[in-house]
């Protein structure tokens, strides 16, 4: 009776363990955003150290052209505050760096979006309003990877991102 | 206990590990952040001051959760699922000065929750789904600060026993849902007093009642994105009037979806509305007409952030210090408006569509002047423009296109003391001495300004600088050599980036008070100069990214006693072992070093990374010590072989005639019967009687004497095989004293047995002349052996037996 209880805990205790080591899974789940005959957009949000954390991006309405307006809107919950605020954004065609910039969103000084300042458990929503004012007639995949490093050095957000134009 | 037994634990001990918490301060600080804790670990000592529980599941709060912490000040407990809170739930943590709840979606307060933390200062209640300021904290009579972002509440009505607390400086009520604001809602915050500052962004006021603000004194109210319409905004700042306030907040952020019109009485509000400092984050275009600063003549801080003005019109200011205009693509920088502005001292001007500057005129209290950032090419700088500007401290033109700098530019500018021109190109800077007259500039930077210092005195004059950044420019021949000759104040030098090679021994030898020294990005080889005495204040020192392969020890130990901070980082360092001084010097100054992780050694694969630290000097003394003993090793080797081949050096020849291709016995055919083995002193019974009795009787037996038979001019050993072994058909041994005793005659006896084990035949035949001792037999290698297994003749004297010794020989010889 005693060695089978104690099979049975190590039964157990193993299958937690297994339990424990699958959810340690290091990739976030793919979200697809547009799925249209013109245009698709899936994303992946990275994994970062610890503690991990998924974004929330999304586009209403799915362009056609470039030249159509759409706004995206991306949500996340704050695992660290935010006094200063740098993001990078870096676009890929076939493994090649293309298109790039590196802007500071939140200074200390006249902070200028709603989100700046904001703490550790907030809710951050963005909304941004886009449109090209040329219609390239792009065609292939591109990659995007946007990151978002906090005053600390943190990274409080980062998506991979994969755009492919018909 | 079991096998399994043993095993659960061990499966289950690295589970309960990963749930324990950081220890940020020992005893004093943890964080518990992202553990899915719905408990709070009982290793948490008592006396804590600050916890971090956030994001963990802790559902309900009751007196229960928390253990005794009389000391904490600090919890954060956001995003901890929190849905109830009962009375008493803080009782043990009663102490606590800064509460956060964030991000909790709390469906029930007990009515007393809170109101056991009487030295509550700072409360936190961010996005917990709260629909009224009507709380249950009124023995909260410390509270300083109370955020309540982001939730519900409609009403910016305080509860009236907050009239009593003195403390209270912060109401932020960012994101909620108040859409009206009448007079009765403004009583408890009138009462309060002064030194209060009230956050009222993004909400969607439709309405502010006229005197709903009168009388009320703020130290900075905050109404950014606040209106959900235009004529709303227009209403509210009009509802305003009345109010004090020191800094006002207005306009709208970057990222509100909302665009107005623009109106020529949008601002008429403000001038009803007594303030000091205006912020005004602008989305608007405004057309050249509109006069934005017409009711904000009276302040004394007035900043502009974002839309598109192009031009200004003539302001009166009267009172202003500072003036900022930043990123409202302006096309001039307006110095004919401002100048006559007298009481003006700080000027920012960034981030505009700036092409040109217009003279500044009698300004004489400017003493700040920020141009950075915009589009501006000037042509002769900077007198021309800066003329009515005698106090200038601070001039910033960094990131614009061009800028000429002329002789005599900067005279009238004597009070100068921070000069920017980083990333901004510059022309004449290199080739004269235009900045002599700078006696106090104190700040230097024409990082990345595209010059070419050919002239060693351009920094003559210059005798107050103290930080010189020039980083990414050249030098023409040795002018780095002697350019910084004259700046005997410099504490902070950064010359990385500029293509230099070398630098000579006296370059820096001025500069006593150096104590920051960045050469970063250069192709320098050697550091030498470091030595120099004169660098003794030398703390900080960058000198990665060059082609330094080695340093030698004498310079190291010849560094700055004061250097702390040594960057040798990505250099081909050379790691082989006639470096191990400098690879030890390295291991060893791990400290002083700034990244040492990133001191690689230099290697043949670009993809390969060898880092100095994990260098094995052992294996270099490991080295040293193998070659000695493989020298060692060779010597005795050779030693001993030397004495084996003395040792055998028969069996040498042996083989040697072997290998040169002996023809096989079968081939040839014998010429003698029998080959004598003897020594030399039994010659007298082998002549008289072997050779009597055999070659002389019938029929005569042909023998192979050594004496007699062996070819002249031939070698013993050749002779002993070529007519002896191998051209008889037997071998006779004759055994005695002396046979032992003789090399030769222990040689051609193994050279019969190896005969022997290569034909198999018994064709030796051993006669025993004298007894010999059994002892001394085995002296022969083979010879006892031989003994013990074949049959053997013995002489004797005797008639008889001496007839039947020679008739046994005789039919041994002759048999096949």
């Amino acid at each position: 009776m005693k060695t089978y209880f104690n099979m049975l805990l190590f039964l157990i205790l193993g299958l937690v363990q297994m339990d424990r080591a699958h959810s340690q899974d290091p990739q976030w789940p793919l979200h697809t955003i547009c799925n249209s005959n013109k245009l698709t957009v899936t994303y992946r949000s990275c994994v970062i150290s610890d503690p991990l954390q998924d974004v929330g991006v999304s586009f209403l309405p799915c362009p056609n052209k470039l030249t159509d307006p759409t706004t995206v809107r991306i949500a996340f919950i704050l695992r660290q505050s935010i006094t200063e605020f740098y993001s990078s954004i870096k676009l890929f065609l076939n493994g090649l760096h293309v298109w790039g910039v590196d802007e500071p969103l939140c200074l200390p000084q006249f902070p200028r979006f709603t989100f700046c300042g904001s703490r550790r458990g907030e809710m951050i929503t963005f909304e941004m309003l886009i449109k090209s004012k040329v219609d390239l007639p792009l065609k292939g995949d591109f990659n995007l990877m946007v990151h978002g490093i906090n005053q600390d050095g943190f990274q409080i957000a980062c998506v991979n991102a994969t755009l492919s134009f018909w | 206990m079991n096998f399994f037994t043993i095993s659960a634990f061990i499966i289950y001990f690295p589970i309960g590990a990963g749930q324990s918490c950081t220890e940020i301060i020992e005893n004093l600080h943890y964080s518990c952040m992202g553990r899915n804790l719905s408990y709070i670990p009982s290793r948490i000592p008592s006396s804590v001051q600050t916890l971090d529980f956030s994001f963990n599941d802790l559902k309900w709060l009751k007196k229960t959760v928390f253990p005794v912490f009389t000391f904490l000040r600090v919890l954060d407990l956001s995003r901890c699922h929190i849905r109830q809170i009962e009375n008493d739930a803080f009782y043990n943590v009663k102490n606590l000065t800064t509460l956060f709840l964030t991000g909790n979606p709390i469906i029930y307060f007990a009515p007393g929750c809170l109101n056991t933390l009487y030295n509550l200062q700072r409360l936190v209640l961010v996005d917990i789904g709260l629909e009224s300021l009507q709380l249950n904290i009124n023995n909260l009579t410390k509270l300083q600060e109370l955020n309540v972002g982001t939730n519900y509440i409609q009403s910016m009505t305080l509860p009236p026993f907050m009239s009593t607390f003195k403390d209270f400086s912060l109401l932020d009520l960012h994101a909620n849902n108040i859409s009206i604001i009448r007079t009765n809602h403004t009583v408890v915050l009138r009462e309060i007093g002064k030194n209060m500052t009230l956050i009222l962004s993004r909400n969607p006021l439709l309405h502010i009642e006229p005197g709903s603000f009168k009388g009320v004194h703020l130290v900075e109210l905050d109404i950014r994105s606040t209106f959900v319409s235009f004529a709303s905004k227009k209403q509210g700042l009009n509802g305003l009037h009345g109010l004090n306030v020191t800094r006002l907040m207005f306009g709208m952020y970057k990222d509100d979806p909302k665009l107005y019109p623009s109106d020529l009485d949008y601002f008429d509000g403000l001038c009803s509305i007594h303030f000091y400092e205006a912020y005004y984050y602008m989305k608007e275009r405004l057309d050249w007409k509109m006069n934005i600063f017409r009711c904000m003549i009276n302040a004394t801080v007035v900043v502009v952030k974002g839309g598109v003005i192009r031009v200004i019109g003539y302001v009166p200011f009267h009172k202003i210090k500072e003036l900022y205009l930043i990123n409202t693509q302006l096309y001039t920088v307006p110095g004919k408006q401002l100048s006559h502005i007298r009481t003006l001292e700080k000027f920012v001007f960034t981030h505009n569509s700036a092409t040109q500057v217009e003279k500044f005129l009698d300004m004489p209290k400017l003493q700040y002047v920020d141009l950075n950032s915009n589009q501006i090419t000037l042509q002769s700088c900077c007198i021309d423009v800066l003329s009515g500007t005698p106090q200038i401290r601070y001039l910033n033109l960094s990131l614009n296109p061009q800028i000429s700098l002329d002789k005599g530019g900067f005279e009238g500018l004597e009070s100068l003391e921070i000069l920017d021109f980083h990333h901004t190109k510059l022309l004449g800077i290199g080739s004269f001495t235009l900045l002599s007259n700078l006696k106090n500039l104190r700040y230097l930077d024409i990082s990345y300004s595209s010059v070419t210092f050919v002239n060693v005195y351009c920094f003559y004059g210059l005798s107050s600088l103290k930080v010189l950044k020039m980083a990414g420019n050249s030098f023409q021949g040795d002018v780095a050599n002697y350019l910084f000759n004259n700046l005997t104040f410099l504490e902070h030098l950064d010359i990385s980036y500029c293509h230099v090679i070398e630098i000579h021994l006296t370059s820096f030898k001025n500069l006593q008070r150096l104590r920051h020294l960045n050469l970063r990005g250069n192709n320098l080889m050697s550091i030498d100069f470091l030595t120099d005495p004169n660098l003794k204040q030398l703390t900080t020192f960058y000198v990665n990214k060059n082609s330094i392969t080695t340093i030698p020890l004498d310079i190291l130990q010849k560094l700055p006693m004061n250097l702390s901070e040594f960057d040798l980082s990505f250099n081909p360092i050379d790691c082989s072992c006639s470096q191990t001084d400098f690879m030890l010097w390295i291991i060893n100054n791990q400290r002083v070093l700034k990244q040492p992780e990133n001191i690689l050694c230099k290697t043949i694969s670009p993809n390969s990374d060898f880092r100095v630290t994990d260098f094995d000097i052992d294996h270099c003394v490991y080295k040293k010590k193998l070659i000695i003993a493989l020298l060692v090793f060779c010597v005795v080797f050779i030693v001993v072989l030397s004495i084996l081949v003395y040792r055998f050096q028969f069996y040498l020849r042996y083989c040697w005639i072997l290998l040169r291709g002996y023809r096989s016995p079968g081939q040839q055919e014998c010429s003698y019967d029998a080959f004598v083995i003897f020594s030399s002193y039994d010659e007298a019974w082998v002549m008289n009687e072997l050779m009597e009795n055999l070659e002389n009787g019938v029929p005569p037996i042909q023998l192979c004497l050594h004496m007699r038979d062996f070819q002249a001019g031939k070698s013993i050993a050749s002779n002993i095989i070529d007519e002896g072994i191998m051209g008889s058909r037997k071998i006779i041994v004759v055994v005695s004293q002396h046979f032992i005793d003789s090399a030769w005659c222990r040689f051609e006896f193994e050279l019969a047995q190896s005969r022997f084990v290569v034909e198999r035949n018994a064709n030796i035949i051993i006669i025993i002349l004298e007894d010999v001792a059994e002892r001394k037999t085995k002296k022969v290698l083979g010879l006892h052996k031989h003994l013990k297994k074949n049959t053997y003749l013995k002489w004797s004297r005797d008639p008889l037996s001496n007839m039947r010794f020679w008739i046994r020989l005789r039919k041994a010889i002759v048999a096949t």
